[in-house]
């Protein structure tokens, strides 16, 4: 959505307002198998986990955009049928992955071919590199044809509903850019290595768990832009390459044309 | 003597023996056998000599019958070379030139050329045949195939001349060529050429509409020009009126002023509103005089084709399901998807703290997509979508309205997918679009059903195209039983008479007491819509694949959904295919009707009732279809025009399903498209033939190869073995014989 005239808001708003009387925003959806949450994936032989990260990052896609949600990370073994329940996942990397059985890693290329996402997230910030290794290497596994490849500033993920001009920080800022691979014209799989999930996690008291390097506060600003961005990407998908999108996002001057 | 000789028998001749071999040599097998038996027996010498000599006689002249001897004599003379005289049959030779018949101009030649030497008359339209024409009513004409046929049928004779009496309207190759440009080699002539040119253009005045051409097919919603090109004999420089015609009613008219040659074309454009198969029409005026007025329209069946089906996706939210049924509609390349999502309610942005400047939103452009643009979509989904969230108090009635009236009375297609924005939880119930939907929406909110289940297939069901996932009803309704169940389905909704549930609640009743309806579909006036009240259809691809099942349960929902919503013939299971768009006056039109099943296998054995209305007259014929699902129906053809045609097709008392297609009955000759002559054409064809060029009103004589002159050769036989003296000889030995045999003694 949206920005209609200002002259609408008003009739708008009150409208909004009286549906927002007819249902509690956590009474959405058919039951809670619906809403969106965050699969989680343990490997075997233990994969970190920061469900406080995830959380937080659902509730505030919650209350900045239409999405209905169960703000919750729920741990997946990825090779169980479970997988298919969560189509948005995520992968802690803090030490190199294990070598996947072969039937885990065909589980998780069929889930990732038939609609399902999953982003990476180096959680060394890109200093340990083993981690970025073995990262490759399972890349290479699920995707023997097709190399990962740095997402460009016009992708998808960059506008899925913020503009992302100037990178995708996460706890440090490593690289300017993720990394995906591209099926077609949409990327299943994207590999961020500036520990995302770090700048996300939040404490038992509800604040942040630790710095973000070197931007501080206003990085972590960014950081939350770039995980509700790769939520929406993984929702819409190339649906911000639409021309309608482009065409007035130019118009607008929020993007200058090619 | 000639008498005895059976003729006269001149010297220089020559004996010839006409009996095969086999014959001669059983004669004088036969003879000498015969010869000795007459040999035995006890007489005088004398007699024995006697007798046997005289059979040796009877029976030589019985062989030499036998060989049947003729005697022939030839004599060869000069006599003057053969001309060909082809004459044009075609039915432009009738077209009337101040009154007369343009071949009584033929005819005065034809006369003329009676008196040359060696004339033989031929006849030609697309073929050549013997005689001069007495009738001008061929078909059609083709001067190269006419040319390169002669030289067979002379057997490669030199002749001495070749006549070709004609108006010039060559429809075929040849002078194809020559009007586009090009320089082509008339056929090799087995003499000299003379092209008499018949027919005067300034003599003809017609108006005809010679060609209309739409690029064979046009696409549905898109403009298409249909262009026609007009031709005037005597109208050269004038203005007049060309009337685009629809199933016999005009529909557009444009004035069109002729050039200095006759020539114009004027193009009607028009916006095909339904795909499939529609009957058009080009007009000029019949004026007084006018020579052909049968050329004056142009019948044209056009095509309307999808190029892609357009898809108009609006979602209240991003969601699984959301997601999953872009991915489909984008990664099929028959469709062209517009999807608006709502990323952001008012809520949202009012407690935003972000700048706008941030985000990568636009305006949603409700007002102009449910407006303007509303009607190029084939089909519109409103996926879990909230309209009070946008549209303004006064302007939701009319824009729903707007959708509403694209299905029915536009012919589009709508879907609503369920979730918390849709159905009653979307205020539907009172809006101009529950009018449209497959069930009854309550104007009031009811709690949905929260709880997993899995749908259950109706006997309905079990036979729509939409949810046959293949054609063995038990494996079916099997497929639908193990898919992943869905989350949970709208309880304010209930099954809509005259709507048909395909999948339904198991055990959850609506208000009026029958299962809640999860899916549902209805024709809708002109058009189609479906329900789908739960918002976990994702579930049959996701989850499917990773049971290891694929997606194809997914696919072939949602593909068999939208063909069935936009109408596409081709997910039709009954079609209707005429052998021809236009069909000649006379002829009868053949239609072939193919029935399918529910599987889409050639259905055998179905009753089909075919009506086929021409105005308000209307013809029902019936039928059955063949093992191979096909009734084929030859139709006659006693009135012009469009003729629409509608097939119903039963199995036993179930529907199996309609289909209409229209064709058109014309009484145009091809071959009076044309009625100008066209001496131009005729003298460069005797030009390059190196022959020679008359009109019809000159009196020159033909070219002529004195070389061609030949011998004829006459022949005299006359047949020997009929000749009595050859009878009376075989019959004088005999007897001598005989009698000398008994003077012996012998028998």
């Amino acid at each position: 959505m949206t920005q209609p005239s200002t002259s609408r808001r008003t009739v708008l708003s009150g409208l909004a307002a009286g549906l927002g009387m007819a249902w509690a925003p956590g009474a959405r959806a058919f039951g809670d198998a619906s809403l969106l949450d965050i699969g989680e994936l343990q490997l075997p032989g233990g994969t970190t986990a920061r469900p406080s990260a995830w959380q937080y990052l659902l509730s505030e896609l919650e209350r900045t955009t239409s999405v209905a949600c169960e703000p919750r990370a729920v741990p997946v073994d990825p090779g169980t049928a479970a997988l298919a329940q969560h189509p948005f996942t995520v992968l802690l990397v803090d030490a190199p992955i294990p070598a996947l059985d072969g039937a885990v890693v065909e589980r998780l290329a069929a889930y990732l071919a038939y609609g399902g996402f999953l982003f990476i997230d180096d959680t060394t910030g890109g200093q340990d590199r083993d981690v970025d290794r073995s990262v490759r290497a399972l890349v290479q596994r699920l995707f023997p044809t097709r190399p990962l490849a740095t997402l460009p500033g016009d992708h998808a993920v960059h506008r899925a509903f913020f503009l992302l001009k100037d990178g995708t920080p996460g706890r440090l800022a490593t690289a300017k850019w993720m990394e995906g691979v591209t099926v077609g014209n949409l990327a299943p799989l994207v590999y961020g290595r500036n520990d995302l999930s770090g700048a996300l996690m939040r404490s038992v008291t509800g604040r942040p768990s630790m710095p973000c390097s070197p931007g501080g506060e206003d990085q972590r600003r960014e950081a939350l832009k770039v995980g509700i961005n790769l939520v929406m990407y993984a929702l819409t998908a190339n649906y911000k390459k639409d021309q309608a999108h482009v065409r007035q996002l130019i118009l607008d001057k929020r993007l200058e044309a090619r | 003597m000639a008498w005895w000789l059976g003729g006269e028998l001149a010297a220089g001749g020559e004996l010839l023996r006409t009996a095969p071999d086999g014959v001669v040599w059983s004669a004088v097998l036969g003879a000498l056998v015969a010869w000795g038996l007459a040999v035995p027996g006890e007489r005088r010498p004398l007699m024995r000599a006697v007798e046997l000599v005289a059979w040796g006689l009877a029976l030589a002249g019985l062989v030499f019958a036998l060989a049947r001897p003729v005697w022939v004599e030839e004599a060869g003379r000069q006599v003057p070379g053969r001309v060909a005289v082809l004459v044009d049959a075609s039915a432009s030779m009738a077209i009337e030139e101040e009154g007369r018949p343009r071949h009584t101009q033929a005819a005065a030649w034809i006369e003329q050329l009676r008196a040359e030497p060696g004339v033989e008359f031929l006849q030609f339209g697309e073929r050549l045949d013997p005689g001069a024409p007495t009738t001008f009513d061929r078909g059609g004409t083709d001067l190269a195939s006419v040319l390169s046929s002669l030289d067979d049928r002379y057997a490669g004779e030199r002749l001495a001349g070749v006549v070709v009496i004609t108006d010039g309207i060559d429809r075929g190759r040849l002078r194809a060529a020559w009007q586009a440009g090009d320089d082509p080699e008339p056929p090799r002539l087995p003499g000299p050429l003379t092209v008499v040119g018949v027919g005067s253009k300034g003599a003809v005045r017609d108006l005809a509409v010679v060609g209309v051409e739409a690029g064979g097919y046009a696409y549905l919603r898109t403009p298409v020009s249909l262009e026609a090109r007009l031709s005037g004999s005597g109208f050269e420089g004038q203005t007049v009126r060309a009337e685009l015609l629809r199933d016999g009613a005009v529909v557009r008219s444009q004035d069109v002023t002729l050039d200095d040659a006759g020539q114009a074309t004027v193009t009607f454009k028009v916006v095909p509103q339904e795909a499939g198969r529609s009957a058009w029409a080009v007009r000029v005026p019949t004026y007084d005089g006018d020579a052909v007025p049968g050329n004056d329209e142009l019948p044209l069946v056009l095509r309307v084709v999808r190029d892609q089906i357009r898809v108009l996706q609006v979602a209240g939210s991003p969601s699984w399901d959301v997601k999953f049924l872009r991915r489909f509609l984008k990664g099929d390349p028959s469709v062209e998807l517009v999807s608006f999502f709502i990323l952001r309610t008012w809520d949202d942005a009012r407690a935003s703290r972000w700048g706008d400047d941030e985000l990568s939103l636009i305006a949603f452009p409700y007002r102009d997509l449910f407006t303007s643009e509303i009607g190029n979509f084939d089909l519109v989904v409103f996926q879990n979508f909230d309209y009070r969230e946008f549209f303004g108090q006064g302007e939701a009635a009319e824009l729903l309205q707007n959708v509403r009236d694209q299905v029915v009375e536009g012919g589009h297609g709508f879907v609503m997918v369920g979730g918390d924005r849709s159905f009653d939880l979307g205020g539907y119930g009172t809006t101009p679009l529950a009018e449209l939907l497959p069930v009854q929406v309550a104007s009031a909110e009811r709690p949905p059903v929260v709880e997993p289940f899995q749908p259950t297939l109706t006997a309905a069901g079990a036979r729509h195209v939409v949810t046959r996932m293949t054609a063995d009803p038990v494996e079916n309704e099997a497929w639908w039983a193990r898919l992943h169940p869905v989350d949970g389905t709208h309880r304010g909704i209930a099954t809509r008479p005259g709507a048909t549930v395909l999948l339904e609640h198991p055990s959850a009743k609506g208000d009026d007491g029958k299962p809640l309806p999860v899916v549902a579909v209805r024709e809708a006036g002109k058009g189609r819509a479906m329900a789908l009240a739960a918002d976990s259809s994702w579930r049959w691809s996701l989850s499917e694949a990773a049971e290891g099942r694929g997606n194809q349960a997914y696919l072939r929902f949602w593909k068999q959904a939208i063909r069935w919503l936009i109408q596409d013939p081709t997910a039709e299971r009954v079609t209707i295919d005429p052998e021809r768009d236009n069909v000649p006056l006379g002829q009868p039109a053949r239609l072939v009707v193919r029935a399918r099943d529910a599987g889409f296998q050639l259905l055998g054995d179905a009753r089909v009732e075919l009506t086929i209305r021409r105005g308000t007259d209307e013809q029902v014929l019936s039928g059955v279809t063949g093992p191979e699902g096909e009734a084929v129906f030859e139709v006659p053809s006693t009135h012009r025009g469009a003729h629409r045609v509608h097939a119903s097709v039963l199995r036993g008392s179930d529907r199996v399903g309609e289909a209409d297609t229209v064709y058109a009955v014309t009484s145009r000759d091809p071959e009076l498209e044309e009625v100008a002559p066209d001496h131009a054409y005729l003298r460069w064809l005797a030009g390059r033939s190196g022959g020679t060029f008359l009109s019809a009103s000159e009196r020159g004589a033909i070219a002529r190869d004195p070389s061609a002159d030949r011998t004829a050769w006459d022949r005299k036989e006359v047949a020997l073995w009929r000749a009595p003296i050859l009878m009376l000889w075989i019959a004088g030995f005999a007897g001598v014989a005989w009698i000398v045999r008994r003077r012996g003694g012998l028998r």
